[in-house]
C-alpha cells in the first residue's frame, strides 16, 4: 500500500469492481462455457453437428459473454450499488484507447501464435495445451491482480498453473484436457465467488431505505 | 513574503479541505460515482457530504444529476473539466511547496 493517501483512496475506487465477488461470477460462468463448448465439440465431431462447432465457437463466446455480463449487472443492481453505491468507470479515449486496442490485439496473436504452434509441436507425453492454457489464464490474472492491488487474484494464478501442470500430466485424449481445466477452474472460480459474495453481505447489510437530500 | 510562503498562499482553498479534497480523488479516478460510494469511502454523515459536494458543484468542480439504476435512485457525481484541471493543479501545488520546503 501506496504512503499517499489520495492515492489509497483511488485505488480503492479501482478495485470496487471486485469487492463482492462477481468477477469471479463472470470468469467462471466463462470457464464454464468453454468447458461446455469444447465438451459439445468433442461428443459431436463425428456427427453433421461437428464442423458447424467451429464455425459456431465466436457466437457463443461473445453471446455467452453478454449474457453473463447482463446476469452480473443485474445482481449488481439488486445487491450491490444499494448497498455500498455505484461506481462507473473511465474508458480510455482517443490515442490511449488505439494504444490499447493494438497491444491487446497483438497479445491476443501472439497468445494464439503460442496455442496453435504448442498443439502442433508437443511432445507426446504431455498436454502442452493444457499446460499452455494454465500458464496464460494464470498470467492475465496476475496481471489483474498487480493493476489492481488485489492479492486472492495471484492464489487463482497459482491454482490456475497448478490445474494446467496436472492436466498437462494426466495427458488425456483429445481435448479432454483442456475441458477439464477450464470445468475445474470454471468452479473453482464460482466457489471463490460465492465465498467472497459471502463476506461481502454479511460485511455489508442493506441500509434502511432514506433519501439523502444531495 | 519569500515565494515558497506565496505559492501556499495562492493554494485553492476549496480543495484544500481534507473530505473535499478525498472526495474529488476519488472522482478524478472513475468516470462517476454515487453518494453512498462516496460516503463509504469518505466516513462523512449524509449531511456533511451534502454540504461539501454542494460547495463543489457551485464552484463547478463537480456536476451531481440524480438518476435511478434498476429500481434505485442514484445521485451521480462527476468532475467537470474545470475540477479535474484544479485538482491537478492544486497537487502541483501542494508536491512543488513539500519538495522546495524538504
Amino acid at each position: 500500500m501506496s504512503t499517499d493517501p489520495l492515492h489509497d483512496a483511488q485505488k480503492r475506487a479501482f478495485r470496487y469492481w471486485y469487492l463482492d465477488g462477481t468477477f469471479e461470477f463472470s470468469l467462471g460462468g466463462m470457464c464454464l462455457l468453454l468447458a461446455a463448448y469444447f465438451y459439445a465439440e468433442f461428443l459431436l465431431r463425428a456427427t453433421w453437428i461437428g464442423p458447424m462447432m467451429i464455425a459456431v465457437f465466436l457466437l457463443v463466446m461473445i453471446g455467452g459473454g453478454f449474457l453473463i455480463n447482463r446476469l452480473v449487472m443485474a445482481f449488481k443492481e439488486r445487491l450491490t450499488f444499494p448497498r455500498t453505491g455505484y461506481v462507473a468507470f473511465r474508458r480510455a479515449q482517443g490515442p490511449a484507447y488505439w494504444k490499447r486496442m493494438v497491444l491487446l490485439g497483438a497479445l491476443s496473436a501472439a497468445t494464439a501464435f503460442l496455442l496453435v504452434w504448442v498443439v502442433m509441436n508437443q511432445p507426446a507425453g504431455f498436454d502442452w495445451t493444457a499446460a499452455a492454457t494454465g500458464l496464460i489464464f494464470g498470467a492475465v490474472v496476475v496481471y489483474l491482480g498487480i493493476h489492481f492491488g488485489i492479492a486472492r487474484f495471484f492464489v487463482y494464478a497459482a491454482i490456475s498453473l497448478t490445474l494446467g501442470a496436472i492436466t498437462g500430466w494426466l495427458n488425456w485424449p483429445e481435448n479432454l484436457g483442456l475441458i477439464a481445466f477450464y470445468g475445474l477452474s470454471g468452479l473453482g472460480l464460482l466457489l471463490m465467488g460465492t465465498f467472497h459474495l459471502w463476506k461481502y453481505l454479511r460485511e455489508n447489510p442493506m441500509p434502511a431505505e432514506e433519501s439523502h437530500d444531495k | 513574503m519569500t515565494n515558497d510562503l506565496r505559492s501556499l498562499t495562492e493554494i485553492d482553498r476549496l480543495l484544500h479541505e481534507p473530505a473535499r479534497t478525498v472526495i474529488v480523488a476519488i472522482l478524478a479516478a472513475v468516470e462517476s460515482a454515487d453518494f453512498v460510494f462516496l460516503q463509504r469511502e469518505t466516513g462523512l454523515t449524509k449531511g456533511n457530504l451534502s454540504t461539501h459536494l454542494t460547495k463543489l458543484e457551485d464552484a463547478g468542480y463537480i456536476e451531481i444529476q440524480k438518476t435511478f439504476r434498476g429500481k434505485y435512485p442514484l445521485t451521480l457525481c462527476r468532475l467537470t473539466e474545470q475540477g479535474r484541471k484544479a485538482f491537478t493543479a492544486y497537487r502541483k501545488q501542494l508536491l512543488e511547496f513539500v519538495e522546495r520546503t524538504k
